[in-house]
């Protein structure tokens, strides 16, 4: 009788015993040897492994293209945000404690144990200048033994040591910081107030953002000191401390410290702060070189801030102001659709420099009317505006190799960026003819640089030969 | 120029500023008959040269020069007086006119009063209101003396009255006499140069409707030999040299109405012709230069040049980046990174990437940018900032590079991360540092040169930025203020270095407070304030730092 057979007897024989033994009925599945059930569990393993893979990967691909807060884009949003979004939120913690790992490995990761450490930070014998560095294990660590070594020698330092310290503090990222570092912000030397006040705005919080936004506005604080805060509240970018900067900024302070808080409030979202921001550069009381701080400060801006940029590049009356919001949309880098507009402004800007700035835009843009640019770059005097004109049609060259564009640039514009770039011009000047070079990238284009490469000039040469390499790698 | 503490005129004063127990001795009992014969000679009153009654109600050009004039101070002859007014009080208000017909011998004696009458009413803390005269050296602007009637409410209140003789000596205080309060509104003043002793002393007259009664206030000595009772200092002057006066009025934190304060009755003795000249004005050529070694100055820094390294992150790359900086500060950049390719396939990445800017004093790299493309084969978007103090750095284990936070957001092969205010470490390979310039510097002209007939005082200056542009600043008419030097303001530059010569409206430099004192046949800077601002950064600092050794 076979196995199986026995044990079918066995429960028709005796159905409550075999009740009690399941597993010999899945264990009659397993293969019988040792190897083979090894190799099993390996198999399943792989095979669970290989699930978890293809979840993950799948809960990647769907949050990439279909993302869990994107009403338009999400699949399921519900099971979205339930399934794959803390999926791909726990693979992006990992790479992120990586990125961290990797950053502060020079100071976490020195051989000593926490206990040497403390002993080595502490003992006196040794220049402070040596020991310094490692009070930010001390001070990421956290334990009741490293904050008692940290404070103690960081109270009783002298002022350039204090400020180091303190600046390291902010980097460990660890909010118990900030109530060490809050005797430090009234500290009567200038450098350590101001280490604190940028460690405070590392660290962020709301309570970061009162104790910083009660410096900027207290006007019996030194300049430096002020701008110093309106630097950490912009760094911090939370409600609270663009709520304290807009505060500071309606009080009318000096121009240097308006500019930082402009600054500041430049990277908060645009819908938050856009009225600010309109109401001042709209206003015609302000100097033009605040309001130009203004519009600069905007590229820092969400992308939502574009189209207020666009209404300025193109009808500001100041030509100045005109110019800075064309920098700042160039900056901004991320809107691909300004083209054809970008084009028509430059058609009609009357100030060479707003059209420098405006060329200058064209350079993220796909899509170019190339022979619009190139039409309008010819007839270029102003010699920045002519060079930034030739860059963007290198731009639109790249994009369209082989097009008439393409063809111009090698016939006539060429020979113009070598003749700038070779002799006697603003450095400025000659690194941007051969930018304009290097971006259209035609074997006419490489053909000049390899000409350029044996300029007199080292820092000419030097970016042909690079931009020769970039082609050939 | 004097300030407001300069000004006290009564019991509370800076400490340092104390000044020496005043000598109220009536003069009637010590003064020389030479000078009661000066005295009478003054109390003749008839119009003359030497002496101005102001009762033409219209400047005489040919006795005196233009005014000088800070804030809202005005100097006007009316009501037969010459009234000082103040239409908006400011911090401080001045106004000062120059006499031009005659100057005053180092090596013969003379002497030159006028009447005060000053009927405004201070109020504490701040305001405080005077007209005086003034003596100045003709080598310098550093050296000065004055005589005044003040009324003063500074500090301590109430309003109180009283004379001050004051000297400065190299741009600094040396000392001087206060009357302390005498409660009155109209006054004489007169001061006397003994040509034998060098000493200057001053008087004054509580009551001058009864005629002159003077008291002596102080005095001081002006050469090597001293002599004087308040304070003593060496102005270097030589015989053939001749002082300089003017008459002004002075007004602190309080509007000046018309006929509340005003002067008349001037009158000099023993001045010599002036010839119509007018005080030297300081001529020459004056380099600065940014100096090296002094961390405490503003730097500007030029960045443009070719960068190339191992790059800290992502996982150690090699790059190569070139960056051209232009008048603004704003960067472009192009360059290479080790597995990076843009959605193209291209490895040539370029961006405008920010800017350089001034923060703090410091010059700082703002920097910005966006990429689509490819990371080792994986799709890749980045987008991210950084600001980045340009300061080279010790980063530990001998490395040098830079320091600054950043904050980023990128997806690598479709997972997120991001970093925010994150420290920013970036060594600087031998070689990237040099690319770093710094040295600028500021070739300033003044001469004299007919403009439209006239003689006039001409600045040009020629500024050598660090990335080696010239600019070229048009010739400008100044003028030089005895209390206030020069300004001026070179905006609107050529830049020559560009292909073909390129205005720039983003370089300036102002220069104010410029005075000179003569060595020799030299004019030499002794004081100022530099204003500069280009490749996008501003520093202000004192200009003699610029001073070449």
């Amino acid at each position: 009788m076979s196995v199986a057979n026995g044990a079918k007897e066995c429960q028709r024989s005796s159905p409550m015993k075999a009740r009690s033994h399941p597993g010999r009925r899945f264990s009659s599945l397993l293969p019988r040897s040792l190897f083979g059930r090894i190799l099993l569990v390996c198999v399943l393993c792989v095979l669970l492994l290989l699930t978890v893979a293809g979840v993950i990967a799948a809960s990647i691909w769907i949050e990439d293209r279909h993302p869990a807060d994107d009403p338009e884009k999400a699949l399921f949003p519900g099971a979205q945000r339930m399934v794959t979004r803390p999926i791909v939120q726990a693979v992006s913690r990992r790479i992120e404690e990586k990125i961290r790992r990797n950053m502060e490995a020079k100071f976490m990761e020195t051989g000593l144990s926490l206990d040497e450490t403390i002993a080595y930070f502490l003992d006196e014998r040794i220049d402070l200048r040596e020991r310094r560095f490692h009070a930010y294990r001390l001070a990421r660590e956290g334990t009741p033994e490293s904050i008692a070594a940290l404070l103690k020698v960081l109270y009783a330092a002298p002022p350039a040591d204090k400020a180091y310290i303190a600046a390291l503090i902010g980097r460990t990222g660890n909010p118990a910081g900030k109530e060490w570092l809050k005797p430090l912000l009234s500290d009567p030397d200038e450098k350590v107030a101001r280490a604190a006040i940028r460690g405070m705005g590392l660290l962020g919080g709301d309570d970061a953002s009162a104790e910083l936004g009660a410096i900027l506005e207290d006007e019996d604080r030194s300049q430096p000191v002020r701008i110093e805060s309106a630097i950490a509240l912009g760094s911090i970018g939370s409600a609270a401390s663009t709520d304290a900067l807009v505060t500071a900024f309606s009080e009318m302070p000096s121009d240097e410290v308006t500019a930082e808080i402009l600054n500041g409030l430049g990277k908060a979202n645009y819908h938050r702060v856009g009225p600010v921001f309109e109401s001042f550069i709209g206003s015609g009381q302000a100097p033009v070189e605040m309001r130009m701080v203004a519009v600069e400060a905007l590229s820092e801006s969400s992308a939502d801030a574009i189209p207020y940029l666009v209404g300025v590049a193109a009808g500001h009356r100041e030509a100045d102001l005109r110019a800075s919001a064309a920098w700042a949309i160039s900056a901004h880098g991320a809107a691909s659709y300004l083209g054809p507009g970008l084009a028509d402004m430059t058609e009609k800007e009357p100030e060479a420099d707003v059209r420098r700035r405006l060329y200058e835009a064209m350079l993220t843009q796909p899509g170019l009317p190339a022979d619009r640019v190139l039409s309008a770059a010819m007839k270029e005097d102003d010699v920045a505006a002519r060079i930034a004109g030739f860059n963007a049609i290198g731009h639109a060259t790249r994009q369209a190799p082989g097009s008439a564009t393409a063809s111009a640039f090698d016939a006539e514009i060429i020979p113009e960026l070598v003749q700038t770039a070779s002799q006697p011009n603003s450095l400025n000047l000659r690194m941007r003819a051969v930018f304009a070079l290097r971006r259209a990238g035609t074997p006419a284009a490489r053909q000049a640089l390899e000409t350029l490469s044996r300029c007199e000039t080292p820092q000419i040469a030097t970016a042909a030969r690079n931009g020769l390499r970039a082609a050939n790698p | 120029m004097r300030d407001a503490a300069d000004r006290d005129r009564g019991t509370e004063r800076p400490a340092g500023r104390q000044p020496l127990t005043a000598m109220k001795t009536l003069s009637i009992f010590s003064r020389p008959i030479a000078a009661i014969a000066i005295q009478l000679c003054l109390a003749g009153g008839a119009a003359a040269d030497g002496e101005d009654n102001f009762n033409d109600n219209a400047k005489d050009p040919a006795k005196w020069g233009a005014d000088d004039v800070t804030g809202y101070g005005l100097l006007t002859e009316a009501g037969q007086q010459l009234r000082y007014t103040c239409t908006i009080g400011t911090l401080e208000d001045f106004a000062e006119r120059p006499w031009n017909l005659t100057r005053f011998p180092y090596n013969a004696d003379w002497e030159i009063m006028v009447e005060a009458s000053n009927f405004t009413v201070p109020s504490p803390p701040f305001q405080v209101s005077s007209m005086g005269i003034t003596l100045l050296s003709p080598l310098s602007a550093s050296e000065e003396l004055y005589h005044e009637f003040y009324n003063s409410a500074l500090v301590a209140g109430p309003d109180r009255s009283g004379f001050s003789t004051q000297m400065s000596a190299g741009g600094v205080h040396q000392g001087g006499a206060d009357s302390s309060d005498l409660s009155i509104d109209r006054v004489a003043m007169r001061i006397a140069w003994n040509s034998a002793t060098k000493v200057l002393t001053s008087f004054y007259d509580i009551d001058p409707s009864d005629g002159y009664q003077w008291i002596e206030l102080t005095s001081f000595g002006l050469s090597a030999a001293g002599g004087g009772t308040a304070a003593n200092a060496d102005w270097g002057l030589a015989d053939s040299d001749r002082f300089f006066i003017s008459l002004y009025g002075y007004s602190a934190a309080m509007s000046v109405s018309a006929g509340q304060m005003y002067l008349d009755n001037f009158k000099e003795v023993g001045g010599v012709s002036s010839g119509s000249g007018t005080r030297p004005q300081p001529v020459g050529h004056f380099p600065f230069a940014f100096p090296s070694g002094n961390p405490a100055l503003t730097r500007i820094l030029s960045i443009t040049g070719n960068y190339q390294g191992i790059s800290p992150s992502p996982g150690q790359r090699s790059y190569t980046i070139d960056a051209a900086q232009d008048e603004a500060g704003k960067i472009s950049a192009i360059g290479v990174v080790e597995g990076i390719e843009d959605v193209n396939g291209n490895a040539t990445i370029a961006a405008n990437v920010g800017s350089v800017k001034t923060v703090n004093e410091e010059p700082v790299a703002l920097l910005k940018g966006s990429f689509k493309g490819e990371l080792d084969d994986l799709s890749t978007t980045f987008k991210g900032n950084a600001s980045v103090p340009v300061d080279v750095v010790d980063l530990g284990a001998g490395e040098q590079g830079v320091q600054g936070t950043g904050s980023f957001a990128s997806k690598l092969g479709g997972v997120p991360f991001s970093g925010k205010n994150m420290q920013v470490e970036v060594p600087a390979p031998p070689g990237s540092i040099d690319n770093l310039k710094q040295d600028w510097s500021l070739d300033l002209d003044i001469e004299l040169k007919t403009v439209n007939g006239k003689e006039r005082t001409v600045a040009t200056a020629m500024l050598i930025l660090p990335n080696g542009d010239t600019i070229q600043y048009p010739e400008r008419v100044v003028k030089y203020s005895e209390k206030k030097g020069y300004k001026i303001a070179f905006k609107k530059g050529t830049n020559i270095t560009a292909n073909p010569d390129t205005l720039d409206k983003r370089s300036t430099v102002i220069l104010t407070g410029l005075t000179f004192e003569k060595v020799g046949d030299e004019w030499e800077p002794t004081a100022g304030t530099i204003n500069y601002k280009f490749l996008g950064q501003a520093g202000i600092e004192d200009l003699l730092e610029f001073l070449p050794p």
